[in-house]
């Protein structure tokens, strides 16, 4: 490299060299794991893929079975495994109840007496990423606000994988699957800005009521709070506040948003803002998370994540039964 | 900040990359050897991919020192057969909070208490944020300052039965989730230190940051813990409720939210200020959602308090927002 950086720079190789020793466990994990299921099957095809939430690492192995074995028995394989399926094609029949048996420590037994000569099977077996960082090794992901003054309020997501030879070199076909994307989307702005003034002001003035001893000043506050809320349908400010609570529910805020591009929603919830303490009551914040795939053929995508804030503004006016102006 | 370009596999290319250098460094380059990347000044140019058909970079981005300010991204696809140049341009747009002081200085505050009616306030000090980004400041007051910031009283009862509960969730946490004890522990550190003071400094925007990034790679790790750091919060806050805290707990909310891109954090805290004159010796601590530092504001102010007995007025009240980018008012 020829380079005028003011940085240095980190290269797919210096990723491939951190994520080596990992890869190379889980290879061998697959390898013991075909070794085993070659002495009796003829196997006709395997995938990987890793399933990012739950760190697990997806193994798909298709076979067939030698003519000897069937009808005699069983075979115990030793290897720790997570969930487990076994299926026969082609009506894609779920065998497992009858055919695996998961064992208490650890592996599972196939009951030979429940398999078919000239069929052809897809064992599903999950087991735990040993390094949970792994991923985040070969996974590069960001999100970025776009410009702040737009109405709609998007933010950029944005994964890619950072190596792709030394994958190849590992695995034929290599999926990642369900990556999530969390996204802190600002909600305080819009709250401060449908809420009505007067409703502010009543507030000051109840908690202004409360601490004062002096009756004069605590009628004048009290004629005071009945001028404020005189022109409110709604009265009830307990119940004003807890239906802005509900706002924050996961099932009412994913009205107010959208997942585009090559991310879709998959959840959200009320934010942690650390500066906060001890206020965190109020959520300035939602955590929206969304999900992609990423493949050796698609090593990257982007998705466009739009919190629709007049719809939410508007929503929160209708809590205080606000006239549109 | 992350870019990607991907093509027709099929075809072999030549990539140049134009980026504003000045703001921009390049980090991390994915899908690309050392000896077939050359980068001058602003311009990366790349002539080969370990598999064809992807280049993966990632930027660091600088703070920049105009409030807000496009570059455009420009990257260049040339076929190596025919030499035809496919470009593609993109404007970034670079933002930042920026807090000013419109009139230059603070002036004289004036504080009247009648009776029958709510503190009367003249000259507010007057600040701005004309940048696009959200600042968070904090008022704090210096040791020579004869005026202190005080927790307000009403709200100490809430603190304290909120944080109780707090410390013992986290404790819960720390149980679960045993290879996030030393995180958790730093967190419930500065947070016993924001519990104490409610002021931002420096330091602890720094360590602010330290823990926060933290955090994010374990929830990044760990889905479920990030559920149970959330609980935990909202278990501490439904246990510490009553009837007043939710109006009060609800109106430091509002109140903190000053303006479009100004978050007040210590908006419910009071200065106890005695009749006659006070002298306000203290500092405006910027910072950003992302926790960068900003500059300190020096506040030398002096108040006069026409009043019979002391008296304790809100951070907020002492504040007039300026008009310099969008204020918050309704647009419906």
């Amino acid at each position: 490299m020829k380079a005028l950086n003011a940085l240095p720079i980190k290269f797919s190789s210096d990723f491939a060299k951190e994520a080596t020793f990992y890869l190379d466990k889980i290879m061998k994990w697959g390898q013991n794991l075909i070794k085993w299921l070659k002495a009796d099957f003829k196997i006709e095809g395997q995938t990987i893929r890793f399933i990012y939430p739950e760190r697990l690492q997806a193994w798909s192995i298709a076979f067939t079975c030698k003519k000897n074995i069937l009808g005699k028995g069983h075979k115990k394989f030793l290897i720790p495994v997570k969930n487990i399926t076994l299926v026969a094609l082609p009506m894609l029949t779920d065998i497992t109840e009858k055919a695996i048996k998961i064992l208490p420590d650890k592996g599972f037994i196939i009951n030979y007496k429940s398999l078919q000569p000239d069929m052809l099977y897809i064992l599903k077996i999950q087991s735990e990423i040993e390094n949970p960082k792994l991923l985040d090794i070969i996974i590069d992901a960001r999100s970025k606000l776009d410009d702040p003054n737009r109405e709609v309020r998007r933010y950029w997501m944005h994964a890619q994988l950072k190596f792709l030879s030394a994958l190849e070199k590992y695995f034929s076909s290599f999926k990642i699957e369900d990556w999530e994307f969390k996204v802190d989307v600002g909600v305080y702005e819009d709250i401060k800005i449908s809420l009505p003034k007067e409703f502010e002001r009543e507030l000051e003035v109840i908690l202004e009521w409360v601490k004062e001893k002096d009756r004069e000043r605590k009628q004048k506050l009290s004629w005071a709070h009945l001028r404020i809320i005189k022109g409110r349908k709604r009265k009830d400010i307990l119940k004003i506040l807890k239906d802005l609570q509900r706002i924050f529910l996961p099932s009412n805020f994913r009205r107010f948003i959208d997942v585009k591009k090559d991310f879709r929603y998959h959840d959200c919830i009320r934010g942690v803002d650390y500066y906060n303490f001890p206020f965190p009551t109020w959520p300035r914040f939602m955590t929206v998370i969304s999900r992609t795939d990423l493949t050796l053929e698609k090593p990257a995508a982007v998705g466009l994540l739009e919190f629709k804030r007049s719809e939410f503004r508007k929503n929160v006016e209708n809590i205080f039964c606000r006239k549109k102006k | 900040m992350p870019i990607h370009v991907i093509w027709d596999a099929k075809k072999k290319v030549k990539i140049q990359i134009f980026f504003p250098e000045d703001l921009m460094n390049l980090i991390e380059i994915y899908n690309v050897k050392e000896e077939d990347i050359v980068i001058s000044k602003g311009v990366i140019e790349i002539t080969d991919f370990e598999k064809n058909g992807y280049l993966g970079m990632l930027f660091k981005t600088e703070v920049v020192e105009t409030p807000e300010v496009i570059r455009t991204f420009r990257v260049v696809l040339i076929d190596s057969k025919t030499n035809l140049k496919n470009e593609i341009s993109q404007d970034i747009l670079f933002f930042r909070p920026h807090i000013i002081v419109p009139e230059g200085r603070f002036h004289k505050m004036v504080i009247e208490l009648k009776k029958s009616s709510f503190p009367r306030i003249s000259k507010r000090m007057k600040i701005d944020n004309v940048g696009l980004g959200t600042a968070i400041i904090s008022l704090s007051a210096l040791e020579e300052s004869d005026v202190k910031i005080t927790e307000p009283k009403e709200l100490s009862e809430y603190i304290q039965k909120f944080y109780n509960v707090f410390k013992e969730e986290i404790d819960h946490l720390k149980r679960e989730f045993p290879q996030y004890r030393n995180l958790l522990e730093e967190y419930l550190k500065i947070s016993d230190t924001l519990y104490r003071t409610y002021e931002l400094d420096e330091k602890i925007i720094e360590e602010l940051k330290k823990i926060n990034e933290g955090l994010w790679e374990a929830f990044k790790q760990n889905p479920k813990f990030l559920e149970r750091f959330a609980e935990a919060f909202l278990i501490a806050f439904l246990s510490s409720l009553h009837l007043v805290m939710e109006l009060q707990s609800f109106l430091n909310y509002i109140k903190s939210i000053a303006k479009k891109g100004i978050i007040l954090y210590n908006a419910m805290h009071t200065l106890k200020l005695r009749p006659g004159l006070n002298k306000f010796r203290g500092r405006i601590v910027v910072t950003d959602l992302a926790f960068n530092k900003y500059t300190p504001i020096d506040v030398e102010i002096d108040i006069e308090v026409k009043a019979e007995t002391e008296i304790f007025v809100p951070i907020y009240h002492l504040f007039e927002w300026g008009e310099g980018s969008e204020c918050l008012t309704h647009k419906v």
